[in-house]
């Protein structure tokens, strides 16, 4: 294994560990924070470290990313409300438990499964990337397309609870994606004169905004500002007792791993699907599943964790972010002047290698946080809003500012948290409009490419849509788009009745 | 008529309806402007044209936009109009993000700190807070602490 000493190199980095702690600490509080996402965070320390070099900003947004993820269990367990998308199915076992005077011991089981989790989709990260990587050699103009097309279709399916909105989301946010000057002829697109707008529309206020104001906006109009927390009271609970679901824990952490990986999907449809499967699988779980079963957070801590390494994959040898977080962190590398792609592990490994240890470090740090911090976090968790929520606004404002040092940012930042906003309570979801304004560029210029390339050959549909990988992939699409067609789910399931 | 004119108001009601009409007017926004901008000033083929891909995008929210119009039709047909859910305080947000402006307008003219702790006292009243001593200590602290934290240690340039 060449890469094993340069990956643990950085084990020994005092510096570089020093950044993954302070993301890390970042990531359990804004995790824990119902109001307050990973997403969020990611976007505004995209523009904090702007200016940092390569890998103090990878290795602080590895620990947010690592710890906010498992984070969001704590408020799950603690308040009944999740810290994040990914630990809705742990508040169906957790709040449960915690309300048995269980806290401490869901706590633990959370955190050890969230770490084996975590650890899981780094190796396999690790182990997958290369392969996944000589596969994307192959892929041409039109598979890009169809690839991240595929991304948008599967996170516009999943995120959003009617599929056209989820479709209309993404299409916005192509729209959104092509202002500025055309990469291909040198034209500006959607610019209206606007001379700020030439550029394009900077990727960093638009996620600020998305993820950062529109929440602020969220949690003030849902008026749910504090919670009461469950009471920790410490007990013992044996190393033994935990890991003995360990071998179960692997079924889960490759669901996890292998949905992180689809583009678009991440870590609420893992641990739901996760979930599911522990239903079926666990026969006799400790109390029956929705009452309290250590099962249940098992399956959802370690599939959502685990999400985490898959959906570098195809981030990394793709340039397709697997879930919001990647395709923010994607423009951390943009940013950088980095390229994720197929030769990405060629061209820069060490990049690679402090993915692998920031995201293997913080995975440490999330077990050490988790046992000793995480069951005296319970005050933080109910930080009245009133309080947190005009910080975290001045945050978003600097975060927008920061990046280009334009005010123009500023007001694109606020015009996107109120479009965030207003999609949000009509029930769009914002994952797949930023999945598209990371992608458009991408998408228009390899679509225009196909477009010419096929037209110069004899068959222009074959040359176009003919090969394997190209086929696959427009199967795929299709079966996504028919499975969410009304007409076509009621005959599935008159099918499956019968 | 006016039968007519009650179906047309219960109608418009129906937010799928609302939206389908918002999106299908942005698709044919979209679709004139690429087709205008093509025809008009580019002299390539449709395979480099910058403005294809717009063109495909406003055809298919258009189509999308059809389909969330045809729920919308579907859903006044079965009456599950109107059902909303808890009380609404949208008008708070509205108004925090109207702070928000007025912070950012603000900022231009008395630069950041004094902007910052303004904008932070209006909204910890607003969102509820009534200690006295606790809006002005976290309103100084905050400005100060993240002026010293990004412009000082972090070398972010602040507004």
């Amino acid at each position: 294994m060449p890469d094993f000493m340069s990956v643990f190199a950085y084990f020994l980095d005092i510096r570089f560990v020093f950044f993954v702690l302070a993301g890390s600490l970042a990531g359990l509080f804004v995790g824990a924070i119902p109001g307050l996402s990973v997403s969020m965070a990611t976007a505004l320390l995209v523009s904090i470290t702007y200016s940092w070099d390569t890998s103090s900003a990878l290795a602080t947004i590895m620990g947010v990313y690592v710890v906010g993820v498992f984070s969001g269990a704590l408020s799950a367990i603690l308040i009944n409300i999740p810290g994040a998308p990914s630990s809705v199915v742990t508040t169906l076992d957790g709040f449960p438990l915690a309300s048995k005077g269980e806290a401490y011991k869901a706590l633990k089981y959370t955190t050890v499964y969230s770490f084996v989790g975590t650890v899981f989709g780094f190796v396999a990260l690790w182990f997958l990337v290369r392969p996944v990587s000589m596969v994307a050699l192959k892929f041409s103009p039109m598979d890009y397309f169809l690839l991240a097309f595929f991304g948008l279709t599967t996170v516009g399916s999943l995120t959003a609870k009617n599929f056209s909105k989820g479709l209309i989301s993404a299409l916005l946010g192509l729209i959104f994606s092509l202002v500025g000057i055309d990469s291909v002829v040198g034209t500006a697109r959607l610019t209206f004169g606007l001379y700020d707008l030439q550029a394009g529309i900077s990727i960093v206020p638009a996620l600020v905004g998305l993820f950062g104001f529109s929440e602020i906006l969220m949690v003030i109009s849902d008026g749910n500002f504090d919670g009461e927390v469950t009471k920790i009271a410490k007990s013992v609970v044996r190393m033994k007792d935990i890991l003995k679901h360990f071998a179960i824990s692997m079924y889960y952490a490759t669901i996890g791993t292998l949905i992180g990986a689809l583009p678009g999907a991440g870590g609420p449809v893992a641990s739901f699907i996760a979930y599911s499967q522990a239903k079926k699988i666990v026969k006799n779980p400790s109390v029956p599943f929705g009452e309290g079963a250590v099962e249940g957070i098992i399956a959802s801590e370690t599939a959502n964790n685990a999400c985490i390494g898959g959906a570098l994959i195809p981030m990394l040898a793709l340039a397709i972010p697997g879930d919001a977080v990647t395709a923010i962190i994607l423009s951390v590398f943009y940013v950088h002047g980095l390229r994720p792609g197929p030769m990405f592990i060629k061209t820069s490994p060490d990049m690679f290698h402090i993915i692998l240890a920031g995201g293997l470090i913080a995975s440490m740090f999330l077990l050490i946080l988790g046992l000793l911090v995480a069951p005296r976090i319970s005050k933080v968790i109910t930080v009245p809003k009133r309080i947190l929520l005009p910080i975290v606004g001045v945050l978003c404002v600097i975060g927008a500012f920061a990046c280009n040092n334009r005010m123009f940012d500023v007001g694109l930042m606020f015009f996107f948290g109120i479009l965030g906003y207003f999609l949000r309570k009509r029930d769009y979801s914002v994952a797949p409009m930023t999945l598209a304004i990371v992608l458009g560029g991408m998408m228009d210029s390899n679509f225009r490419r196909a477009i010419s390339l096929a037209s110069s050959e004899s068959h222009f549909m074959g040359a176009l849509f003919g090969r394997p990988i190209t086929i696959v992939l427009l199967i795929l699409i299709v079966i996504t788009i028919a499975s969410n067609i009304p007409a076509v789910k009621r005959i599935f399931s008159a099918a499956g009745n019968r | 008529m006016k039968a007519h004119d009650r179906d047309f108001r219960e109608l418009i009601k129906v937010s799928e309806i609302q939206e389908g009409l918002l999106f299908f007017l942005c698709a044919a926004l979209l679709l004139v402007y690429s087709l205008v901008n093509h025809l008009g000033s580019i002299s390539l083929e449709w395979k480099l044209s910058p403005y294809l891909f717009p063109l495909l995008i406003a055809i298919c929210l258009g189509v999308l936009s059809v389909s969330l119009l045809a729920e919308g039709f579907r859903k006044k047909g079965t009456e599950e109009v109107g059902a909303k859910k808890g009380v609404s305080l949208w008008k708070r947000s509205i108004c925090i993000f109207l702070f928000a402006i007025c912070y950012f307008l603000l900022m231009n003219l008395i630069t950041f700190i004094p902007a910052t702790i303004l904008f932070l006292i209006v909204s910890f009243l607003y969102l509820g807070e009534r200690r006295l001593w606790l809006i002005g200590a976290l309103s100084l602290s905050t400005a100060f602490i993240v002026y010293f934290l990004f412009d000082v240690m972090l070398h972010v340039m602040l507004p």
